[in-house]
């Protein structure tokens, strides 16, 4: 394989690109495809999603021609804490209110970076789960929950 | 004297107390901005697109206009003293302005900076004003098949204009309209591509992939790179540079305002690409180019003015046309629609208070940022402090309360969590994540004006070529699209995004 692959960067562009176009493909199977004069909803998407195909041909083709740079390693750790505080930040809001929505997920999020204190990150989150009472709540009036319903009369 | 009485309206508008504020609120924010590297104009705009919904429209856009040009003046401040762009479009100055720095001339960089930016502001702001009118009226002529040809320019000069891989920027066009396709068709009312959510049905929120792809993949994309800021510890030293220095300089303003304007309306333009041409410009022009890298002042005065100039003139196609030319535009478009207005030609007959009223602000603008920031230089080199590590986790939080405030929806904030992904994995596998933003606002229009066309053609699909404007337009599109294929160019384009 790696004898064939030249740009592995390229290659996995391409391929998902066409995955994402047969998928586009796949999903609006069903939609009506009408004619050049009166298009229904399946005509355009289906020009397009042929077109990011044959793109997504022609890039993952270049990867197999030229010589180009390898896959990376990914920065999982952040990735993940960045993200997953950010899905808790969804989840919360709505349930436990914005001040522990805020604060867990700037504490989460803070230790995507490597070196980070317990201090550091408590004193931000809980700096920041103020700020955002401030200026959302108290300054721009928006109707979010503060605590969990129940905890406060 | 129309432009005359046009611009005496406009200042009547910006010059409200209200819009003053609101002008300066932008601005300052803008410079914040620019001057902090890790956040741009891109994600600062969409986290503040929510909060705008109840200003009036003109003051809502006075702002958000006032951010992008005052990033400008931002991004040159830490690029001449910490040698960091704070915004792309100041990536070339870091050479030659963090060069003088070291000899001692941060002050004098710092000065020819903010002036030769306000010169090129208030050069726009004409420019802007005289191009307008005749471009709008031009608009008026266009049917269907030339806004399709249009945008398919447009689309395609973003790309060619833009840094890296070819086929890969054309693929992320294409993704850009896919996504846009997502939602109810507005001709037929079936749904697309949204997999029985509610939430979809109004198509994907371009805030929402903005902020996802901007906002939280450019916050982990941070992490690729590792901190490192040296803060100046020389003296600033006197602002005003010498008379020499500025006679030495003005032909580079000249010059650089003049490019940058002509870069900015192009579709794809904007700042950043006027700022490297006029750098490379400067560089064969100069008698003695070695000089450059040292710490020679042209290679601050012509690329600072001319991103500046460029910012500015990336209005003119969307304020006339309906038509962003970049991401940042995407967003502009986005706050009228926000606010009920309908982007095109129409708005400068049926609203011109808010049309002159934002060129003027943009006058006004300059000036306030020509006599506040350069007092401020000591605030922002202060705030250039302010390490990454604890400014990223203010960041995250205001781009996820701004998703959740555009509907008051969960849903969104997931939906921006996956676009943070996606965008994230883009930018590893080489692919620009700002070509698909443009795309996904103009797709709908597109398709749009694709179906209309051919309807009132009767299906005829020649129409696109045989209407002289359209054909044409088609025309440059081919044309510019083989120019960069060719190799010699192809070599020249990436050498010069090299340097």
């Amino acid at each position: 394989m790696a004898g064939i692959i030249r740009a592995p960067r390229d290659v996995a562009a391409g391929v998902f690109f066409i995955a994402v176009g047969v998928a586009a493909l796949v999903v609006g199977a069903d939609y009506r495809l009408g004619t050049l004069l009166s298009m229904g909803p399946g005509y355009f998407p289906r020009i397009i999603a042929g077109i990011l195909i044959a793109l997504g041909a022609g890039v993952a083709l270049t990867g197999l021609r030229l010589q180009g740079p390898p896959l990376e390693r990914w920065p999982w750790r952040a990735l993940v804490l960045v993200l997953g505080s950010i899905v808790w930040f969804g989840w919360s809001l709505e349930r436990l209110g914005l001040i522990a929505a805020v604060a867990v997920m700037t504490f989460v999020s803070a230790y995507a970076e490597k070196d980070r204190g317990l201090v550091e990150a408590l004193l931000l989150s809980a700096f920041l789960a103020a700020l955002a009472w401030v200026i959302f709540v108290w300054a721009l009036g928006m109707p979010l929950l503060l605590w969990p319903e129940g905890a406060v009369d | 004297m129309e432009l005359l009485s046009n611009l005496a309206l406009g200042f009547q508008v910006a010059l409200t107390l209200d819009n003053l504020l609101y002008c300066f609120g932008g601005v300052i924010l803008g410079t914040l901005i620019g001057v902090l590297p890790g956040i741009g104009p891109v994600a600062t705009i969409s986290m503040l697109l929510p909060f705008t919904f109840h200003l009036p429209p003109t003051s809502a856009l006075i702002m958000l206009a006032g951010i992008y040009y005052g990033a400008q003046y931002g991004g040159s401040t830490s690029a001449i003293l910490v040698n960091l762009p704070g915004e792309a479009s100041s990536v070339v100055t870091c050479l030659d302005g963090y060069a003088m720095a070291r000899n001692g001339r941060a002050g004098h960089a710092l000065g020819i900076a903010a002036i030769g930016s306000f010169f090129a502001g208030c050069v726009a702001t004409l420019v802007l004003a005289a191009m307008a009118p005749p471009l709008a009226e031009l608009a008026f002529q266009f049917g269907a098949a030339e806004y399709f040809s249009l945008m398919v320019l447009g689309l395609v000069a973003a790309v060619v204009l833009a840094q890296g891989s070819l086929l890969k920027a054309l693929a992320m066009i294409v993704l850009g309209i896919l996504l846009g396709t997502v939602g109810m068709d507005t001709t037929t009312g079936d749904q697309r591509f949204t997999f029985g959510m509610p939430e979809l049905s109004d198509g994907l929120g371009f805030v929402v992939v903005a902020m996802g792809m901007f906002g939280f993949a450019g916050i982990i994309a941070n992490f690729d790179t590792p901190e490192n800021r040296d803060i100046l510890r020389t003296k600033i030293g006197s602002l005003l540079p010498g008379w020499k220095e500025i006679r030495q300089a003005s032909g580079a303003i000249l010059r650089g305002t003049g490019i940058g304007s002509l870069l900015g309306v192009l579709p794809g333009g904007g700042a950043m690409l006027g700022s490297f041409a006029s750098y490379m410009m400067e560089k064969r022009i100069a008698k003695d180019p070695s000089r450059f890298g040292k710490g020679a002042i042209e290679g601050v005065a012509g690329p600072e003015s001319a991103n500046n100039a460029g910012a500015q003139t990336s209005f003119v196609p969307m304020l006339t046309l309906g038509l962003p030319t970049n991401p940042v535009m995407a967003l502009m478009i986005g706050a009228m629609t926000i606010q009920g207005i309908q982007p095109g030609p129409q708005v400068m007959k049926q609203q011109p208070e808010l049309f002159w009223g934002m060129i003027a602000s943009m006058w006004v603008g300059n000036l306030l940022l020509v006599v506040l920031n350069l007092p401020l230089v000591g605030v922002w080199v202060k705030l250039l402090s302010v390490r990454y590590r604890l400014l990223y986790p203010a960041i995250l939080l205001f781009c996820a309360i701004g998703v959740y405030s555009l509907n008051s929806s969960v849903v969104e904030v997931f939906l921006a969590v996956g676009f943070g992904f996606l965008g994230y994995g883009l930018i590893r596998l080489g692919c620009e994540p700002a070509p698909l933003l443009l795309a996904l606002v103009l797709g709908p229009m597109l398709e749009d004006n694709f179906r209309r066309a051919l309807t009132i053609s009767r299906g005829d699909p020649t129409v696109f070529l045989t209407r002289p404007i359209s054909g044409g337009l088609l025309l440059i599109a081919l044309v510019l699209l083989l120019i960069v294929i060719a190799p010699n160019v192809r070599k020249a384009r990436d050498q010069a995004f090299k340097e």
